[in-house]
């Protein structure tokens, strides 16, 4: 803790250290006749913001009018509108990891004005953590949302070297999880299985790499991502907590280009270029691990016998048919394999391929359809000779979206369009695996369902302090045969006891539906030109369920759709804040309250058997959630140091109270959920160390989760039985970890290079991952231990390139 | 399930987990009954233990002074011999073990609860099994990174699963048996009586099979039932008495819950602890805690032993030696019949 003060300590203390940024100057832009302009008429400034190198529209670039403290940023395709008084002014243009570009303009009438951008080298570059426009925390609509590049994520401490996405995010206020080794995130006291997790707009059903340690995003092919925690905009639907949007690269179009990093058990590498220059670009992005040599020295022999690797592979071709259209076709691939000695194993992999058309329609309109076929499947392996078997699962889906976005000048974005999905559950089967084995196969086929989605959603800015975002979903759900349903005595606990009857319903048989509007809405106030107050409201409804009896996450959890029984899961989510920049934008500051309800979470009755389970809604139940939580962040994006505070106050509670003993939990009492963990503190820091290196640290804390706890024991025979508390009435010890990182730019003159040395878990700390019992040989009763996954600091090198 | 290593893999991927002993601070904890027996198709006696949970450091204290009865589907009914200890004993005389027999245990305590369990059937044995041991070295690193020889006995299981027909439901439990020959001093009177210890041991991976899961009229082989470390209980000969015991439905369920509870290793795939329910309840109140599970079972018997002829390891024995003083011999030489579950009557197995 003495160490954590300390790093606290430095962090404020240069967080107050301030530094004036630098443009380039350029001659004055005269835009109509300073003579002819009507008395309080505003003109407008038209363009398009694109890269110089490929032409590529860049979403998001900021525009400032100095002198007025007023600006915008470019949409999607990288257009943008500035409504202005007729004058002089000094128009600035910034983006991550681009040149700024700064022109003096003398506008009087309505003018087009384009911007070509060029990279600005990463070993020239001051610190500036920022992906948007300076002040557009304080000035977009809704409260809620995590943007960060991967530039940004490039530059924190990471796991065994690997920049990650999702390890990055639960750095930010309202986003946790169960613990190290554990796949995906908790939003404000949200499961797991409430966030959408978008690539290229395909859903991923498995985000985790090395369960959990990694994601399985590609630093190297990811442009950015957004999340949405707080208000979700009405063209996103489907999940009840968050949604996760996570967007790759296209190719250059201009020239070849290499980017790669060579690690001790992992490397990666990406080759991008044009294949007709100008026209269609090609990108490919893959990685691969080998840890193997690593098992190989490891003294235990079943380690020795053991292998692990993972993999993934990104490609995308980009083709523009115009400068109006562009047709882009993805392709994601993710593959992680396990083998624990001759007893266990895990292969699972995630499929998606997307094809996305983009259209500017006229000044105002443009259009986006996007067309994802994807498929989830995990098998794990029993390799004991005679009860050796495999169990494969998993989901296949379709999507079809077509989104229009008006835009009119600054004042109106509007999105309408209409989603479908297609989820089908693969089949869970069971085979004999080897010759000797004596199991027998078994088949069980999971459901099937069809969800739609109609939105329209405005952002309207009615003046220069008022502005609101207003959407509306209405979705609409399907649960399709073929499947045998079974019905069940009215009144009884649901149980294969208490089943009266058998129906079977032919393929897509539509046997149940479900459905509801969405509405979503969130407005902003502006206090001032530094501070405003942001609230939002909205309801999601989500129909697909992550069936999981673990601790935590794993491979083989199954995806079940909503059918007879499972219910759709309806979320309303309440929040305000209050945001405030100061310093000319160097500080960010940020207060947010939440209140989230949830109906029809799925809860689990005690020892459930979810795998091969013909009537797995004997096994579930469905309660009421409730979190709530206030969200502090400070953020410093510019000068020596840059870096954020956050600190998260969260409860997480499921409230689980059917008509009978056996479908309650606790008794029909309100109890923590697994992630409720009431404190998080995160700390980041970066800072240049003179002309090409870098350091960089992160220090987190949270209060231990949730667990039952043994309370007595007793031998049935010679077993010793633990007997358990209620759920969740006991906490694992809190959880703290310091990480750093240093990085060396320009390792080799004639490349763009670096090398990262990091350490994860600097000091050694033994976090508690759980708290479990086993009983030690000849002792009367069980022992609690505390198993931690990391026991000491974990070092690590990774050398990368590109040129 | 063998993915509870899981995360004991993910760390020595990691090189450095590790495994702390750790203790909640639990408040409030209360004394429930506790109630376990089976009553199966072996003749002679048969035993019920009744006590009562305490704090997790400890094992359940006994619960005497209760009138215990078991009542069988013809209206027969016995009452158990407390003999104690927290240990009741039916002697079969008036209700008899059967296969298919039908039986109800009762409890009133002394304090006036009353207690019964539902209705348990027993059903038939149905696989035919053969044991088998062998004596293996492994080497480990001692604490002190010292490289120890450990001689094991590995006893193992082969056992041919009958055509299907319906479900089957087995569970085999391990017993030890074994003999002290007391020390005995020239100038005693007489020599200590033999004893006879019967250690019922602790297993935490139970041996459970359904039936229904595996291929019809399958031999399962080299199931490793017990590694036992060789020591002085081999100093004559060690028995090993295998009990296959064929459950209903409703006991299998309640031992694949004492599973998976007891196979948790802390990882992922652990699924979240709960208490397993039994079927023992207050007739009073319902909704009393009640632990523990009595069970009609019919039992299969498969004897092993291990002669000291097989053993290579040096054993010492109890003999007197007159170079030795009498208080330099080790405990279970002078006084055998205090080593528990220890007593001077040979069974009429043992040779």
């Amino acid at each position: 803790m003495v160490f954590s003060r300390r790093l606290l300590f430095l962090f404020v203390l240069f967080v107050i250290i301030q530094e004036n940024a630098s443009g380039q100057k350029s001659s004055t832009l005269v835009f109509g006749d300073s003579s002819k302009i009507l008395s309080g008429k505003k003109v407008v400034l038209t363009g398009t913001v694109v890269q110089a190198s490929d032409r590529k529209s860049i979403a998001g670039a900021a525009l400032f009018v100095d002198g007025l403290k007023y600006g915008n940023s470019s949409d999607a395709n990288g257009k943008y509108f500035i409504a202005l008084p007729p004058g002089k002014y000094r128009l600035t243009v910034r983006y991550l990891g681009m040149a700024p570009i700064q022109n003096r303009i003398a506008i009087y009438t309505n003018a087009v004005l384009n911007f070509e951008m060029s990279e600005k080298p990463e070993a020239l570059e001051e610190i500036v953590v920022r992906a948007r426009r300076e002040d557009e925390n304080i000035k977009e609509t809704s409260g809620g949302i995590a943007k960060l590049n991967i530039t940004e994520i490039r530059r924190l401490p990471a796991f065994m070297g690997e920049a990650d996405v999702i390890k990055t995010l639960q750095l930010l206020p309202g986003i946790n999880s169960v613990g190290e080794g554990s796949g995906g995130f908790n939003v404000r006291g949200g499961r797991i299985d409430q966030n959408l997790i978008l690539m290229d707009g395909g859903q991923i059903f498995n985000s985790a790499h090395a369960l959990g340690l990694l994601s399985n995003f590609n630093p190297d092919v990811v442009e950015d991502f957004t999340l949405y925690k707080g208000n979700v905009p009405a063209q996103f639907g489907g999940r009840a907590s968050s949604v996760l949007d996570v967007r790759t690269r296209s190719g250059n179009f201009d020239k070849l280009k290499v980017k790669g990093g060579i690690g001790l058990v992992s490397s990666r590498l990406m080759v991008e270029g044009p294949l007709i220059k100008d026209k269609t670009s090609f990108i490919v992005g893959a990685r691969t691990s080998y840890s193997d040599w690593i098992l190989g020295a490891v003294a235990n022999t079943d380690v020795r016998k053991s292998s692990a690797s993972f993999y993934d592979i990104n490609a995308n071709i980009t083709h523009k048919f115009s400068a109006k259209n562009t047709l882009s076709l993805s392709y994601y691939r993710g593959n992680d394999f396990f083998r624990y000695s001759n007893e266990f194993g895990y292969n699972y992999t995630t499929q998606l391929g997307s094809l996305k058309w983009k259209s500017i329609l006229s000044d105002r309109w443009s259009s986006a359809f996007t067309a994802v076929l994807g498929n989830y499947e995990s098998i794990l392996y029993d390799y004991n000779i005679t009860s050796a078997r495999s169990l494969t699962n998993g989901i296949g889906y379709y999507q079809l979206k077509q989104n229009f976005l008006y835009t009119n000048e600054e004042k109106h974005a509007v999105n309408i369009g209409v989603e479908a999905n297609q989820y089908n559950g693969n089949p869970e089967i069971a085979k004999p695996y080897g010759e000797n084995s004596t199991t027998v196969g078994k088949r069980v086929e999971k459901d099937r369902g069809r969800e739609f989605g109609f939105y329209a959603n405005e952002e309207y800015t009615i003046s220069k302090k008022f502005s609101i975002a207003a959407g509306l979903r209405y979705s609409f759900y399907q649960y399709l045969g073929a499947d045998t349903v079974y019905s069940y005595q009215p009144g009884a606990v649901r149980s294969v006891a208490t089943i009266t009857d058998t129906s079977y319903y032919a393929k897509d048989h539509v046997i149940k539906t479900y459905a509801g509007f969405e509405p979503r809405i969130s407005g902003r106030f502006s206090l001032s030109d530094e501070s405003s107050i942001k609230m939002s409201y909205n309801r999601m409804r989500q129909y697909i369920h992550l069936i999981s009896n673990s601790t935590a996450p794993t491979p083989i959890d199954l995806w079940q759709v909503s059918n007879l029984y499972i219910m759709p899961q309806v979320a309303d989510n309440y929040s305000i804040g209050y945001f405030r920049n100061t310093k000319d934008n160097m500080f960010e500051l940020s207060g947010e309250v939440f209140y989230k309800t949830t109906a029809n979470l799925v809860e689990y009755k005690d020892f459930a058997q979810l795998l091969l389970n013909r009537h797995l809604e004997t096994e579930l139940l469905q309660g009421k959630g409730k979190a709530y939580g206030i969200e502090l962040f400070a953020k410093k994006n510019s000068g020596g140091w840059t870096g954020w505070i956050s600190y998260t106050y969260l409860r997480s509670f499921i409230k689980v109270d059917g008509a009978h003993p056996e479908e309650q939990v606790n008794q029909g009492n309100w109890y923590p959920t697994n992630y409720d963990k009431p404190n998080t503190f995160n700390v980041t820091a970066n800072h240049k160390l003179g002309k090409n290196a870098r350091f960089a640290t992160n220090f987190t804390y949270s209060t231990g989760r949730p667990t039952s706890a043994l309370v007595a024991n007793y031998l049935a025979g010679s077993v010793a039985v633990p007997v358990y508390s209620e759920r969740n009435q006991y906490r694992i010890p809190d959880y703290w970890r310091l990480d750093v990182s240093i990085t060396i730019n320009n390792v080799f003159n004639k490349i763009d290079d670096n090398l990262t040395f990091s350490v994860y878990n600097l000091l050694g700390r033994r976090n508690a991952y759980s708290i479990y019992y086993q009983q030690p040989a000849g002792a009367p009763v069980p022992q609690g231990y505390r198993l931690s996954i990391l026991g000491s600091a974990l070092p690590s090198i990774t050398y990368n390139f590109s040129f | 399930m063998p993915v509870r290593n899981l995360l004991l893999f993910l760390s020595l991927l990691l090189f450095n987990n590790c495994k702390d002993p750790y203790d909640f601070n639990l408040q409030g904890v209360t004394s429930s009954l506790v109630v376990n027996g089976i009553i199966s198709d072996l003749s002679g006696p048969q035993y019920i233990k009744l006590g009562t949970t305490s704090s997790p450091k400890q094992s359940p204290s006994p619960l005497l002074g209760a009138l215990v009865n078991v009542t069988d589907e013809n209206g027969n009914q016995e009452n158990l011999k407390d003999l104690g200890n927290g240990k009741y004993q039916l002697d079969q005389t008036k209700v008899k073990g059967r296969k298919a027999g039908t039986y109800l245990l009762d409890i009133q305590l002394p304090d006036g609860r009353h207690y019964k369990s539902s209705a348990e059937t027993m059903a038939s044995p149905q696989a035919k099994d053969s044991a088998y041991f062998t004596i293996v070295t492994e080497k480990i690193v001692s604490t002190e990174g010292i490289l120890i020889n450990n001689d094991n006995v590995k006893v193992y299981l082969n056992t041919n699963l009958p055509p299907e027909s319906e479900p089957g439901y087995l569970r085999w439990a391990i017993e030890e048996v074994y003999c002290i020959i007391p020390s005995c001093s020239p100038r005693a009177i007489a020599c200590p009586a033999f004893c006879y210890i019967f250690q019922e041991v602790s297993k935490f991976n139970l041996e459970l099979i359904k039936t229904t899961d595996f291929q019809s009229a399958i031999s399962l082989k080299d199931i490793l039932l017990q590694t036992r470390g060789i020591d002085y209980t081999f100093m004559v000969r060690h028995f090993f008495n295998i009990s296959q015991y064929s459950m209903n439905p409703n006991t299998y369920d309640y031992w694949k819950k004492v599973q998976l509870l007891t196979s948790r290793t802390g990882s992922i795939f652990d699924s979240p602890p709960a208490i397993v329910q039994g079927n023992i309840h207050n007739l009073n109140d319902p909704s009393e805690p009640v632990y523990g599970y009595f069970e009609a079972s019919a039992q299969k018997l498969t004897r092993l032993y291990v002669d000291k002829g097989y053993i290579k390891t040096d054993i010492t024995s109890c003999a007197w030696d007159f170079r030795i003083p009498a208080g330099n011999y080790y405990s279970y030489c002078l006084n055998c019949n205090a080593i528990k579950g220890s007593t001077n009557a040979r069974p009429d197995w043992f040779f």
